[in-house]
């Protein structure tokens, strides 16, 4: 095994000198499965569990840790084959470079320095053949080079053939290579096409809460005394464990509402060991943040104060106010045209003459009668399509006074739709006849109402 | 696009086009006119997804003098240079307004990009394995239009304060990750090295458009063969920007630029800053995405993924433009991408608010000479309130306005800066005095206006015309500084008033007075007396004493200002000491007597004491002084606030000529189209086509005929049907004068190619003006579009 060649300590070990916790199954498997460094290798390593589980923080540290020749690529930018290929041929950590050390080795691969070294290719043939030639010539050869793809369910979309030809790079190539994939998704959702290699699947699962406390107990600012770091992180746990598991997200929480627990304490105002008094102290804040908790917003100084500006503002002209996170001022035409595209998303066409047309026979045994028919109420369902003719009917009945047709009118249909308030369904006859979708929810609409005086409740079929 | 139908109309032999009258060329010119404008009238009829409160064809910069009237005429071109003047002065008012808004919210931008990161490297290894991406998230508001110049400004003011890295990603960019990461990297590269672009220029080098606005223009080299990933991004930032240790190993030439870099950014650094200086600095590369919303979501998902795994290599800051709420950002990304980011939010100040502020410092503001009439003034806050809050569109709507005041009254010659008047008036030529004369608005003034020999004198005495010219320009201006300075005394009174009845903003109480009615006999006016009229002895003498500082600084420009001043600091000393005042209350005891009930009374006697009692109520001195108070302010503006139309020669520096310019801002085009296909005779002027709205008569063009028809039909058109009626108008003139009926029928029934391919030819011009279109429905049928 390669890890005895370092040091015999064993379990230490497991943790790539404390980098990294909880996860010494995985690298142990891993290492096992690695070998020494000339050591043939399996063709093909499947590494996957939820995100913020650790996987590509291990194999990066465990690559970087034993220095083993690699390639990193990130699939996501890797939208095509010829991008990916190029990617892996261009960056072979071969060792005339390696040796040289970092900092020659980006002076050489700047953007517009080394055009002549720069390899193309662009089919999977030309690339086995290439990676053959490029290996052979160097000191690679005699040990296992890793390239590791992060991100590997992006694959699936890009070509059909390159997944089952990455998985046999080492047959296809005949050389000691071994490719990583890490993904969230399961391996079973992989196998579309044929001529798959197996590789070898390693799970990452989720942490458990005491891992999760063991791993965020390192974040301690380093002036601050561990146990005590470790007593917060214990009551942020309580209170979001039920509803967030996610490392990542749990310690944003908790580098954002540290400064309110340590206060008390730097300020003398209570011990550090007054567990009781501090959490009284620190549980109004987290139950704050449990409210906005996945939504990574740090309210900042400049938009507090204006809130607060606009709320007052608001107070001494109208009663209400609107809530302010989905807040959206808009021109009084286009609050009209909204609420049009809203009730000719939301009532049935029969009903339009009931409620729009000037003398319409409402009698009410006739509603009655529709609505026993009727099966689910509309919000129910879901907006649906309408034409911009029946829209501009109903904004004219419903507008206060004369509008007349105006380019300014329509091009506010179209600042609509690129607001994503409306969305334009099948783009195909733009000219002629565009169909649309009101995509705002009832709050939203009833807000923008109630600030033009439009009583929209009145108008929708449902809630009659 | 139905270009077939282009290709019938150009193939159909057309034998009798030469019998067609010049009117009826005419009009097939205009509408190949509109046709070969499908492009831009397509957008208005119908609607499109790319403009976005566009005003079309500003950005298209055409020459002035094309648009503008031949130049011959001296006194247009002396008018035309006078509104360059005025406009210039008032380009730099608004400029600094523009950059008075904004300054806030872009210093706590600019000091957030440059903070995030120092702050990041200052903590552990730890935090960095986080992750997070410091974003800003800048909401706009919903006025598209003026983001290009916030933007841009932002832009600028980043290169010069933060870093030089700033790339400006545009929704157009984003259409797939490739796109939007070459547009970066080439923005990037392009600012970090602009020497290197002589060696590419054999290699493609591509114009880009940078913002709709045409500010930026960069040419882009891109380079074909190097794919554009993050990674050799990373690559090219740790050549050009080497850490401390690295730099060493760097050529010279390269640690040459790198240090200007460093300098430059080092010399511009703020004050904050410079405690940090020694902490290891990096260069910050801020990406600003404009409209984040409308970047594909799966698009801005990859690069906020890609930029997070490259963070410990590239310190990447993103600005977000979000136009309606933070919500939005949420709806597009899940939080798997959202956990990558660590957002702080920056809330733009309103359009609304903006406006106010442009408008009391350019529309309303007594120094400057050009003013906007009522219906003017009205129509433009309309389309700003009502359709688009953009303020760009506004001060377009508002120079146009300058410009037709300019171009077509006159009279404009004199509308100059305060300053000039006299040099203005002096230097008049005989020549632009009479042109002065002619003017309907001069004559009117001389009528009636001006009694006794001065009347003649006005029409003939140059000289004496001159002088006369300069004080009434020096009175109107004098008359301005009075209304403003009443107005806002006026305004800040109303504002402590319960519901508003003068309205809460000023340019309310500023459109009252516009209107031309005197302001004291408006309804607000009189209701808000009325409550003056009750207000509580603190509350009175803090608002007067307010309203006097307010408009102190106009004390000295006229004598009824200073006397409104001096009065009102009387009557706020007479306030303070209220128990000198004399108390009528003494007096009265000895009446009452009088005032006691008597004894036994009949209903209607006990009535008529109680109502005479209650007219004699008993006043407090306070109450007395208040009516005192408020009776001296009403005369104080009863003088101060005539209507400005009221002014002898207001049309100097008043523009209200509305139907001029209303085409021209609020386009109908659909509106013109239908006029124009109904009334033909209107816009071809000639005798044949000159019917009723109704009527449809065979001299007709084509088209209009065969509009006419459509409009009397449903949803779906028969074909023949159509092509029938069209041939009985066509043959009415010829019917009636054979008059047999035989005759009549056969052309009917088999008519002839001519009128066939007449009518096809009009049915397609129908179709491509986006009236109906065919349909798969029933054979034989089209459908109409418009109703």
């Amino acid at each position: 095994m390669e890890t005895s060649t370092h040091d015999g300590d064993g379990m230490e070990d497991y943790t790539l000198d404390r980098n990294i916790l909880c996860r010494e199954v995985q690298i142990k498997t891993l290492l096992a499965l690695f070998g020494r460094r000339e050591h043939s290798t399996p063709g093909s390593v499947f590494l996957y569990g939820h995100t913020g589980t650790g996987k590509t923080l291990v194999i990066q540290a465990l690559l970087e840790y034993y220095k083993l020749p690699h390639i990193f690529i990130n699939c996501v930018e890797c939208s095509s084959l010829r991008f990916l290929v190029e990617e892996i041929l261009n960056n072979l950590p071969l060792k005339s470079q390696t040796d040289t050390g970092g900092a020659s080795d980006m002076e050489g691969t700047g953007f517009d320095d080394d055009e002549d070294r720069f390899i193309r290719c662009d089919d999977l043939t030309d690339f086995v053949r290439s990676f053959k030639s490029l290996i052979a010539d160097s000191e690679l050869k005699k040990e296992t080079l890793y390239i590791v793809l992060d991100k590997a369910e992006r694959l699936r979309s890009t070509n059909s053939v390159i997944l089952p030809a990455l998985l046999r790079l080492q047959e296809l190539s005949g050389l000691n290579v071994c490719t990583i994939m890490i993904s969230e998704i399961v391996w079973e959702k992989f196998r579309t096409g044929t001529g798959f290699c197996e590789p070898y699947c390693i799970n990452f699962p989720d942490y458990t809460r005491q891992e999760l406390l063991e791993i965020m107990s390192v974040d301690a600012p380093p002036d601050v005394d561990r146990e005590l770091y470790a007593m917060y992180i214990n009551m942020v746990l309580s209170v979001f464990h039920m509803v967030c598991r996610d490392l990542r997200e749990l310690r944003h929480i908790a580098r954002l509402n540290f400064d309110y627990f340590i206060d008390p304490v730097n300020n003398g105002d209570c011990e550090a060991t007054s567990t009781r008094k501090l959490w009284r102290n620190i549980e109004p804040h987290l139950k704050k943040a449990l409210k906005t908790v996945y939504l990574r917003e740090v309210s900042s100084h400049q938009w507090e104060l204006m809130q607060q500006a606009e709320l007052a503002d608001d107070d001494s002209s109208q009663a209400i106010v609107a809530p302010s996170r989905s807040h959206v001022e808009l021109p009084f035409y286009s609050k009209f045209l909204l609420i049009a595209a809203y009730l000719a998303s939301y009532n049935p066409i029969k009903c339009d003459r009931r409620f729009f047309a000037k003398y319409s026979k409402s009698s009410r045994r006739m509603t009655k009668l529709i609505k026993k028919n009727e099966r689910a109420s509309n919000h129910l369902l879901g907006p649906k399509t309408f034409s911009i003719d029946r829209m501009m009917a109903i904004f004219y009945s419903i507008v206060e006074g004369k509008v007349i047709p105006s380019a300014h009118i329509y091009i506010q249909i179209s600042s609509l739709v690129s607001l994503h308030l409306l969305s334009q369904v099948g783009g195909e006859d733009k000219i002629s006849a565009p169909k649309y979708k009101c995509l705002v929810t009832l709050d939203v609409i009833r807000n923008i109402a109630r600030t033009v005086q439009f009583d929209i409740m009145r108008y929708l079929y449902d809630f009659l | 696009m139905p270009l077939p139908c282009y290709h019938v109309y150009l193939s159909v032999p057309l034998p009798e086009t030469e019998r067609k009258t010049s009117a009826q060329v005419k009009f097939e010119l205009w509408i190949s006119c509109m046709m070969r404008m499908n492009e831009q009238s397509s957008i208005f009829m119908t609607v499109n997804t790319l403009g976005c409160f566009a005003f079309q064809g500003t950005t298209k910069r055409a020459k002035e003098k094309d648009y503008l009237p031949i130049s011959s005429d001296k006194c247009v071109v002396n008018r035309l240079q006078l509104y360059k003047e005025v406009w210039d002065e008032l380009q730099l008012h608004i400029d600094m307004l523009r950059s008075d808004l904004n300054s806030k919210i872009f210093d706590d931008l600019i000091s957030f990009t440059a903070q995030c990161h120092k702050a990041r490297h200052g903590k552990s290894r730890v935090s960095d394995a986080i992750g997070e991406i410091p974003t800003a998230v800048l909401i706009t508001g919903v006025n598209t239009p003026d983001h290009g110049i916030m933007f841009s400004n932002l832009d600028s003011m980043l290169k010069s304060r933060v870093t030089p890295l700033v790339a400006r990603i545009l929704t157009k960019d984003c259409s797939r990750i490739s796109t939007l990461i070459s547009s970066l990297i080439s923005q990037l590269t392009c600012v970090a090295a602009p020497q290197e672009e002589e060696s590419d220029e054999a290699s493609n080098i591509e114009e880009k458009n940078l913002a709709g606005d045409s500010l930026v223009q960069i040419k882009v080299p891109v380079k074909k063969r190097r794919s554009p990933t993050m990674s050799n991004l990373v690559k090219w930032y740790k050549k050009e920007f080497p850490e401390s240790r690295q730099a060493t190993s760097v050529s010279p030439r390269k640690r040459a630029k790198t240090d200007v870099l460093s300098d430059e950014s080092k010399d511009s650094q703020t004050p904050m800053d410079e405690n940090d200086v020694k902490s290891k600095k990096k260069t910050i590369i801020v990406v600003m995405l404009e409209d984040a919303e409308n970047v594909s979501p799966s698009v801005l998902q990859d690069f906020i993924s890609l930029c997070s795994t490259h963070l410990t290599s590239l310190p990447i800051v993103l600005v977000m433009g979000i136009a309606t709420a933070v919500t939005a950002i949420h709806q597009i990304l899940p939080s798997s991408v959202s956990s990558l980011l660590c957002m702080q939010k920056y809330q733009a100040p309103p359009a609304s608010q903006y406006l106010t502020q442009l408008l009391d410092k350019i529309v309303m503001a007594p120094e400057l000479p050009f003013k906007l009439g009522p219906k003017v003034f009205h129509f433009l806050l309309d389309i700003f309130l009502y359709h688009d809050f953009s303020i760009m569109n506004f001060i377009m709507g508002f120079q146009y306005c300058m410009i037709e005041h300019y171009l077509n009254n006159p009279l404009s010659l004199l509308c100059c800066l305060k300053q000039d008047f006299s040099s203005k008036t002096a230097h008049l030529s005989h020549a632009q005095l009479e042109d002065i004369r002619r003017q309907p608005a001069f004559m009117r003034y001389v009528e009636h206006q001006v009694v006794g020999p001065d009347q003649a004198k006005l029409l003939t005495d140059d000289s004496f015309t001159r002088t006369h010219l300069a004080t009434v320009l020096q009175n109107l201006s004098q008359y301005h500084t009075k209304m403003f300075a009443g107005l806002h005394f006026l305004h800040h009174l109303g504002l402590m008033l319960p519901k508003f009845p003068l309205g809460k903003q000023f340019r309310e109480l500023y459109s009252v007075c516009l209107s031309g009615n005197h302001v004291c006999d408006s309804e607000g006016y009189k209701e808000s007396l009325q409550l003056l009229r009750m207000m509580s002895l603190d509350d009175l003498c803090t608002l007067l004493e307010s309203g006097v500082g307010l408009i102190a600084e106009w004390k000295d420009s006229s004598s009824e200002i200073g006397k409104l001043i001096s009065d009102v600091q009387s009557f706020i000393h007479r306030l303070k000491n209220i128990e000198e005042e004399p108390d009528e209350s003494l007096e009265e005891q000895d009446d009452t007597k009088g005032r006691v009930l008597p004894q036994r009374a009949k209903l209607y006697e006990l009535k008529e004491k109680l109502q005479s009692l209650s007219h004699r109520r008993y006043k407090s001195p306070y109450e007395k002084l208040r009516d005192e108070i408020i009776d001296n302010l009403h005369n104080h503006f009863k003088i101060l606030l005539g209507s400005p139309l009221l002014q002898p020669l207001h049309e100097i520096f008043y523009f209200n000529d509305l139907s001029s310019i209303k085409e021209h801002i609020k386009a109908a085009p659909r509106c013109s189209t239908h006029r124009a296909l109904v009334q033909p005779g209107k816009y071809l002027n000639c005798v044949c086509c000159q019917c009723e709205p109704e009527s449809i008569l065979p001299t007709m063009p084509d088209l209009c005929i065969v509009y006419k028809l459509h409009l009397e039909c449903g949803t779906l058109i028969n074909l023949y049907d159509w092509l029938q009626a069209f041939i009985t108008v066509v043959t009415a003139d010829e019917a009636s004068s054979s008059k047999s009926k035989k005759n009549r029928k056969t052309s009917q029934r088999n008519p002839s190619i001519e009128l066939q391919a007449r009518f096809i030819r009009a049915v397609s011009e129908l179709q491509f003006l986006g009236f109906i279109k065919s349909t798969q429905r029933k054979t034989d049928h089209v459908m109409r579009l418009t109703w």
